[in-house]
């Protein structure tokens, strides 16, 4: 992923922790198999996560990954540029 | 911090003192076989071997005990950039120590044929060692340092 794309990813993942009874950055790292360092990185938005975490931490909370992770300042149907493949 | 970081800083350790040994052991050979400091700084090289400490950098990334990865996908990802990084200066010196050092035997000393020591391959091996890995190290740190991943 190049930084210009990753500049607009956002998350909700510390507000989903609190929403899930406290969960601890720890609990999560174990739960999504990754270091609690890289949580800390995610939710201070200084790393951009891969597809499959990025699946793993969705399936932690429960939920679809377009509800942990945003794209800022593109419409849902623009996220894939111009090669999502149709003329 | 991370294992990737305290292999870094072991690296960059165990460099700082082999070059204090060196710079040690140049004054100190040159006292003890009376021969000018010029004569003794080749073979006083040989202190680098303790570079080879190197590879002790794996203690570091021993299992954890409570189950947790040692490292994930972006220490991989800090690692690959800082090998990227480290491959790329020692590239650009390889270079210039190649065409410089034809250009100025060349065009410079007017030298047509020249001979190199054999001992010359493995110095080339060495150079890259200690190219890579400090640059390597410097550049792991300074992305833990500032965070910037993404």
């Amino acid at each position: 992923m190049t930084s210009r794309d990753s500049s607009q990813l956002t998350n909700r993942i510390r507000r989903l922790r609190f929403d899930h009874g406290e969960m601890t950055q720890e609990e999560l790292a174990k739960r999504a198999g990754v270091t609690r360092q890289t949580i800390h990185a995610l939710e201070s938005g200084k790393y951009a996560p891969s597809l499959p975490l990025a699946l793993r931490i969705a399936r932690v909370f429960n939920t679809t990954v377009e509800n942990v992770f945003q794209l800022n300042g593109c419409d849902q149907g623009d996220a894939g540029g111009s090669d999502n493949g149709e003329p | 911090m991370s294992p990737l970081q305290k292999a870094a800083w072991f690296n960059l350790i165990v460099l700082g003192g082999t070059t204090v040994l060196y710079l040690a052991a140049v004054p100190l050979l040159a006292w003890t076989f009376d021969k000018p400091w010029s004569t003794v700084a080749v073979p006083a090289t040989g202190v680098f071997g303790l570079c080879g400490l190197w590879g002790l950098d794996s203690l570091f990334f021993r299992p954890r005990r409570d189950g947790l990865p040692i490292t994930d996908e972006r220490d991989q990802a800090i690692q690959l950039r800082a090998w990227g990084a480290a491959m790329g200066t020692f590239w650009v010196l390889f270079v210039l120590a190649g065409v410089g050092s034809w250009a100025v035997m060349r065009y410079a000393l007017h030298m047509q044929q020249v001979t190199v020591p054999v001992e010359l391959f493995p110095g080339i091996v060495l150079a890259a060692m200690i190219v890579i890995f400090p640059v390597q190290s410097v550049v792991i740190l300074h992305v833990y340092r500032t965070g910037e991943t993404r």
